[in-house]
């Protein structure tokens, strides 16, 4: 029962034209006759009409994707971060036309290639009707039949001159379904993954620590080697503590002056650890998050907390240890006494708010 | 037709003339011309697939030497990552020197492949038809090669991203009014475009090397040529997208080498500073990669044996176009020399100066290989048609034009404005062996692609074979051309 | 103009300079410019952000040597910065200065072509600095690494530093407090710096001068640095 499929090939244009105006007067209408050449033959050679195709929507979708492309980057990315380069505007006229001539270019080029490939619903994941021989020169015309068509299909056929009929179940030859989502979703899925992999570069998801030879710069800067720290009791410090616990120098006048140096120095030393608000909250502390029992958090938090001038001073200039677990480095090489009692005078400023 | 009874074969099987004068007429007319001149494409197509798949000892003794090229062109590029572009003899005034001259040159010869086949395409000039692919090949890897050069220029390769337009930590875009993004953006677009456009029309031929073959090539080819059937609506589809890629393609192609001349032409360095730069560079593009296409029509016609499709006639007319192209290049590089002379501008005589001076035998060998070499010889169609005598015309362009590159920029860079910053440039070893081992890389990838992929485009030729025959008229044969399609 | 808006400007008046090249090695101490070898200098690569250009005038024997300090010209319209594809060159709004983000460099050196003064200098190597001479690299700047184009930045380390004292103590940035390193070396005075959006600056009070000239004048960049001339004086003589 039900439909066949059938395939006769011709070695010449001309029999196989006759064989097309066959099944037209057989009631077959143009889009049940398939044509297949090796190369572009005209409808027209088959008294047929050229088939249509659904270009204009693709080239359009693809140049306006790329005129949004150009003008994301000839707009929108200046005044993400204004930046002026030799005394330009942020989106001058004739960098912007070239941006959108290329984008608009390259739009419709991909957009138009996708369309071939769309209208052709590629890929072909089904059998279907074919002969090895149609790319060696002959012509072959397809036709799906009723069984009872089947003869007199046959017959149009065998009058033309055929070099080979085919005939096959129409069943083996089923339309795509589900594959071919499926085949687009792992294109899409892939290509989504594809422009996911430079983003792990550039968020620095994947590092590529030894490459950027600019961290390890030979300028020996504060808290940079080879001046190891020493042990505490050894450090030669400025004006030396006498006392334990008591500092040597005088403490600076608590001015605003003072405060205002003092807040500038810890945000250069201090913060990177402290936090910037002096609340022991910084990517640094994070990171010093280990042992609950022993501590609340990594780095504790300054500001308010009542220290006396002295134990600041002090525990600033000789550094500060807590078992091997933490340890502040001593500043007495960065620091001078008097922007000790800057830092010294801003924190307890903190304090005193609260 | 009127000749009803000569069209009951097929178009390879017309039937000879029974008068002996107009036979022999037709002989000779098939002699001469590829389209008048049918087999059967069963014929055509395993000559294809058996040079596709032959594989000697030459072959392979070509493979190792150049792939031994490619080995050393990264050794190089390693150690200069490592050490610093102070291995190369770049200074502080000549800060561009043969890598830039290599991009603007491989971008030059990726330029004739696409032009050839788009613009003659739309014209429909049949000579395009066998060698359209071999030029297309020449285009792509001549872009991959120079997409290579911004890379191994760049101080810093591995913050090469920077440059891409993606999101990134550091929350900043790349500055897209700088030359060198408008020249990543239309190189891609164009790369992209002459892909696309190579890829559309190898898909019938892909699909005939999936009917001729078996095993792991059947399946690579069954699965490149997206099940191609060969159906009247295919055929449409693909020649729409193939015109419409067309259209596209040209513009982009102009607009690639004007982009890559404004690199020097935007910049207020004496010499460059020139508003005739990019048609300049466009024509001295076509010029020397229409010279490199017919070097490779005639590599691969005496290597993989191909005679029977690339003919006397080809070079014929790759002939007329390089003369044509050599007489434009004068034109231009004329207008550029005599307006710069003329005005006198002290910073720009001293390039002149040193044009004729220090650099003189460079000079007036560029002058010698891209004017006197084609002019004095390609008007003559005995040498148009002479393989061995175009491979050393052809060459002698090549070598013109890469000279012409050198001196614009290693060249010219060297005078500055502030004569204190005069400098000799000489290329060391690592820019050497680099524009060696490119040659190398190029040629590496072709003798592989001919393994793989059609090196003529079959469908096109059996297309123009189609539509050509013979008419009579009167005493002569003449060969007349139908249009398949409107 | 903004509050805190400085535009720093060079005088260099060149009938007081000798040639002497203390700016020169100032620069190199102050910047951490790495220092090439001879070799280096013969192929054209000499690392320095302040040059002195000798010119020869006459021909023997009434020869006169001219001398011209050159270094980066801090221009209004710069050359340099559009072409970048990084935005490591660009504009500074509160110092209108042409800034380098060695971080941002990817090194295409295009920057370097379009200088028409030719100040760019590139990092052809790793630099290096021989045991113990790296103790005595500058900690405000930062080493630059291979591949990585520099220049003159009017020590805007210094600048810095002065305006945001200055802003601690509640005052605008006097005139004479922010000296680049090549001023303060030069034994004989040839540069003056300072701040042109000043009234009271000496630079101020200097410009317009009779003598006055800039660098490639005609191509347009409008450099921050004042060349001043006499017809008359000679220098080496």
């Amino acid at each position: 029962m039900g439909d066949y499929m059938l395939l006769g090939l011709f070695d010449n244009v001309n029999p196989a034209a006759e064989a097309v105006r066959g099944l037209s007067e057989l009631g077959y209408k143009e889009r049940d006759v398939t044509i297949m050449s090796h190369v572009p033959y005209s409808a027209r050679f088959f008294g047929r009409k050229s088939p249509r195709t659904y270009y204009l929507p693709f080239a359009l979708a693809g140049a306006g994707g790329g005129a949004l492309i150009a003008f994301f980057i000839t707009v929108i990315t200046p005044s993400l971060y204004p930046l002026y380069v030799g005394h330009q505007g942020l989106t001058p006229f004739p960098p912007s036309a070239i941006m959108y001539f290329e984008f608009m270019a390259l739009g419709i080029m991909a957009a138009s290639f996708i369309g071939f490939l769309m209208q052709g619903t590629f890929p072909i994941l089904v059998r279907r009707m074919y002969d090895e021989r149609i790319t060696d020169g002959y012509i072959g015309i397809q036709v799906k039949a009723r069984e009872n068509m089947l003869e007199r299909v046959e017959e149009v056929f065998r009058a033309h001159n055929p070099v080979d009929i085919k005939r096959d179940d129409a069943d083996n030859y089923r339309p795509q379904g589900i594959r071919h989502l499926i085949f687009w979703a792992i294109v899409g899925g892939g290509a989504a993954t594809a422009g996911i992999i430079p983003l792990l570069f550039t968020y620095d998801l994947i590092d590529i620590p030894w490459i950027n030879r600019m961290v390890d710069t030979p300028a020996i800067s504060y808290q940079e080697g080879p001046r190891l720290a020493a042990p505490a009791a050894s450090i030669p410090i400025h004006g030396p503590t006498l006392i334990e616990d008591q500092p040597a120098s005088e403490r600076l006048e608590d001015t605003d002056v003072s405060r205002q140096r003092g807040a500038q120095l810890y945000g250069t030393f201090c913060a990177v650890c402290h936090g910037v608000n002096a609340d022991g909250q910084s990517t640094l502390a994070a990171k010093y998050y280990t042992n609950q029992d022993s501590f609340p958090r990594g780095i504790p938090p300054l500001a308010g907390q009542g220290l006396s001038p002295d134990y600041v001073f002090t525990t600033i200039t000789r550094g500060w240890q807590y078992g091997d677990l933490i340890a502040m480095p001593p500043f007495a090489y960065q620091l001078t006494p008097g922007e000790t009692w800057d830092i010294v005078n801003y924190l307890l400023s903190l304090g005193a708010e609260q | 037709m009127l000749e009803s009874k000569t069209s009951t074969g097929p178009y390879w099987e017309q039937p000879a003339p029974d008068d002996e004068e107009l036979l022999h007429q037709v002989e000779h007319l098939r002699d001469e011309h590829l389209l008048l001149d049918p087999r059967p494409p069963a014929e055509n197509n395993a000559l294809m697939l058996a040079t596709m798949r032959r594989t000697g000892p030459f072959f392979w003794l070509m493979v190792l030497g150049l792939g031994g090229f490619v080995a050393a062109l990264f050794a190089v590029w390693i150690t200069q990552m490592i050490y610093g572009l102070g291995i190369t003899g770049l200074n502080r005034s000549v800060m561009w020197g043969p890598y830039i001259a290599n991009l603007v040159y491989f971008i030059g010869i990726g330029h004739a492949g696409t032009f050839i086949s788009a613009a003659l395409r739309l014209m429909r000039m049949d000579f395009r038809r066998p060698i359209a692919r071999a030029a297309e090949t020449v285009t792509l890897f001549g872009l991959a090669m120079a997409a290579l050069f911004p890379l191994i220029h760049v101080g810093r390769i591995w913050k090469i991203y920077y440059m891409f337009p993606i999101p990134n930590m550091r929350q900043l875009w790349p500055n897209w009014r700088s030359p060198l993004l408008w020249d990543a953006t239309a190189i891609t677009a164009y790369m992209l475009g002459s892909t696309l456009f190579m890829f559309a029309a190898l898909i019938p031929d892909l699909a005939m090397a999936r009917d001729h073959t078996t095993g792991w090539r059947h399946k690579l080819y069954g699965a490149l040529s997206f099940g191609w059937r060969g159906t009247e609506a295919e055929w449409r589809r693909l020649e729409k997208l193939a015109d419409i890629l067309c259209y596209v393609i040209i513009p982009v192609m102009f607009s690639v080498h004007t982009i890559v001349s404004w690199d020097f032409a935007m910049a207020v360095q004496p010499g460059w500073h020139s508003t005739i730069f990019g048609p300049f560079f466009i024509i001295g593009a076509l010029f020397s990669g229409v010279a490199a296409v017919i070097m490779c029509m005639i590599i691969i016609r005496k290597a993989m044996g191909l005679g029977y499709f690339i003919r006397e006639e080809h070079f014929n007319a790759m002939g007329i176009f390089l003369m044509i192209l050599s007489i434009a290049w004068t034109y231009f590089y004329f207008n550029e020399w005599i307006v710069t002379w003329y005005g006198n501008l002290p910073a720009e005589k001293a390039i002149l100066n040193m044009l004729t001076g220090d650099l003189g035998p460079f000079f007036y060998l560029m002058l010698f290989a891209n004017i006197i070499v084609p002019l004095g010889t390609l008007w003559s169609k005995r040498v148009r048609t002479s393989l061995p005598a175009m491979f050393v015309i052809a060459m002698f362009v090549q070598i013109g034009m890469y000279l012409e590159r050198i001196l614009i920029i290693p060249g010219f860079l060297s005078r500055p404005e502030l004569p204190f910053n005069w400098v000799n440039y000489t290329p060391h070893w690592p820019e050497i062996t680099i524009t060696i081992a490119t040659f190398a890389f190029l040629g590496f990838l072709y003798i592989l692609w001919s393994r793989v992929a059609p090196i003529i485009p079959l469908w096109e030729v059996h297309e123009g074979q189609a539509l050509q025959t013979t008419r009579r008229m009167g005493r002569a044969a003449l060969p007349t051309r139908t249009e398949g399609h409107h | 103009m903004a509050e805190n808006e400085h535009k720093w400007t060079m005088i260099v008046d060149l009938d007081k300079c000798t040639g002497c090249q203390a700016c020169v090695i100032a620069c190199h101490a102050e910047n951490n410019v790495p220092i090439a070898s001879e070799n280096e200098v013969i192929r054209g690569r000499g690392q320095h952000w302040i040059r002195i250009e000798r010119y020869w005038e006459g021909s023997f024997p009434e020869i006169q040597a001219r001398f011209i300090p050159v270094f980066c010209q801090q221009c209004n319209n710069a050359p340099c910065e559009p072409v970048c594809p990084t935005y490591a060159s660009y504009h500074s709004d509160e110092e209108h200065l042409n800034v380098q983000v060695y971080n941002r460099c990817v090194g295409t050196r295009y920057c370097g072509n379009n200088c028409p003064y030719k100040v760019r200098v590139f990092n052809w190597y790793q630099p290096q600095w021989d045991e113990p001479l790296n103790q005595q690299l500058n900690p405000d700047v930062s080493v630059r690494e291979a591949g990585v184009m520099e220049k003159c930045t009017f020590c805007i380390q210094r600048i810095r530093r002065g305006v945001e004292a200055a802003h601690l103590e509640g005052r605008d940035v006097a005139d004479g407090e922010v000296v680049p390193a090549c001023v303060q070396a030069c034994p004989a005075n040839v540069f003056t710096f300072g701040d042109l959006y000043d009234p009271e600056s000496e630079v101020s009070k200097r410009l317009p001068d009779q003598r006055q000239a800039k660098l490639l004048e005609h191509l347009g960049t409008e450099p921050a640095v004042y060349y001043l001339k006499g017809g008359e004086s000679h220098v080496g003589e």
